[in-house]
């Protein structure tokens, strides 16, 4: 409709010299590209003019799930086609003439965003606690009564988990200094992040890795899981380098 | 090659990328400028529906060995860039101060930005 207000919804900046996205992205708007300056803004429109009907989506758990999928879908095809800055879910100009604002006006922060993630990838490593062994039960000693074993019994169960524990986490920070070697880069992120599985997280940690030691790297946490029992260790990626583009947190 | 592959001593076969994952990285990561219009993201309401997410997708024995309210208190101390890596609380969600919940980007962002959740520091 003329003059009608049209939504542009970011889901990433490339260098205006790759490959344009082609497909669909929120709500099946066909993608395009915004680009200023040798840089290139992926976006699409949208039917989304007011902020609450945003939120109240965003809100909702399924049409959360379908947007974020959708968001990380196009990033993901951008990543695949070369250097890509990732944006916030849900960020949002009323047209494009904003973009080409936020292209100018951020233009050396992008920039140097892009020159950290050209040809690297994101891999979240977790590591989890390995439930402690039962202790060895001990004799009863004939002159306690049955309320002292039993506290004995879960002193012995208390005891053999913190050292479970301290094991977990000593065997985390040699995971992690390991892998540091390997990788660019190091981003601890929230222990509440990432799937969970039974077991205390005890570490959590986005690393940055070149694109010629993306084997390396995964054989490196192969090894390091197999040679460290004291915890069960996850390996997500190749993501795009959400976590690596340090714009804006701090504002 | 696979996007998502277990991890190498599991045996989940990811299909897809995990959600918890995901919304950790596209809430809480990535670029975060003033669009034009303010998107109010209430962290604590997210971190609540990705947790009935992942409820429903987690099998029960699994659940039962690792309450979701157990507290996270291992996490190390962040070495770069700190709490900005580490905005998304997740599971940490009761740690949250009270009112301060919401984090706005677009136009509120400068304002209603809840203080990033730092990862508590290990027992010595």
């Amino acid at each position: 409709m003329p003059g009608e207000a049209v939504t542009t919804w970011v889901y990433a900046v490339t260098p205006e010299d790759t490959t344009p996205p082609s497909g669909v992205g929120v709500d099946d708007g066909p993608l395009r590209r915004v680009a200023h300056a040798g840089l290139a803004a992926v976006v699409s429109s949208v039917a989304l003019s007011d902020p609450d009907e945003v939120d109240r989506r965003l809100r909702q758990p399924a049409e959360l799930e379908a947007l974020a999928r959708t968001h990380h879908q196009v990033v993901t095809s951008c990543f695949e086609a070369g250097p890509t800055v990732p944006f916030r879910l849900a960020t949002l100009y009323r047209g494009d003439d904003g973009v080409r604002r936020l292209l100018a006006e951020r233009r050396e922060e992008l920039s140097a965003a892009l020159a950290t993630v050209a040809g690297r990838a994101e891999w979240g490593v977790q590591a989890y606690a390995v439930a402690a062994a039962p202790p060895p039960a001990e004799e009863p000693d004939p002159a306690a009564g049955p309320g002292t074993a039993y506290l004995l019994r879960q002193r012995g169960r208390r005891l053999a988990q913190q050292a479970a524990e301290r094991a977990a986490c000593e065997a985390a920070e040699r995971i992690d200094r390991a892998l540091a070697e390997v990788a660019v880069a190091v981003r601890p992120q929230s222990t509440g992040g990432g799937a969970r599985q039974a077991g205390t997280l005890v570490l959590n940690t986005s690393y940055l890795v070149d694109e010629r030691e993306q084997e390396t790297f995964r054989a490196t946490v192969e090894d390091l899981a197999r040679r460290h029992a004291e915890v069960r260790v996850r390996l997500t990626g190749p993501w795009p380098a959400y976590s690596f583009v340090g714009i804006g947190r701090d504002e | 090659m696979t996007r998502f592959e277990a991890d190498p001593v599991g045996h989940h076969p990811w299909q897809r990328v995990p959600l918890v994952d995901l919304l950790d990285r596209v809430l809480g990561k990535g670029v975060v400028v003033s669009g034009d219009l303010a998107i109010c993201i209430a962290e604590v309401e997210l971190v609540r529906l990705s947790l009935r997410l992942l409820l429903s997708s987690v099998r029960a024995d699994l659940l039962e060995a690792a309450p979701l309210t157990a507290p996270a208190h291992t996490a190390r101390g962040a070495r770069v860039g700190g709490g900005a890596g580490a905005a998304l609380p997740g599971h940490a969600a009761a740690a949250l101060p009270a009112g301060g919940a919401d984090t706005c980007h677009g136009r509120r962002a400068g304002r209603a930005g809840a203080p990033p959740v730092r990862p508590v520091e290990v027992d010595p």
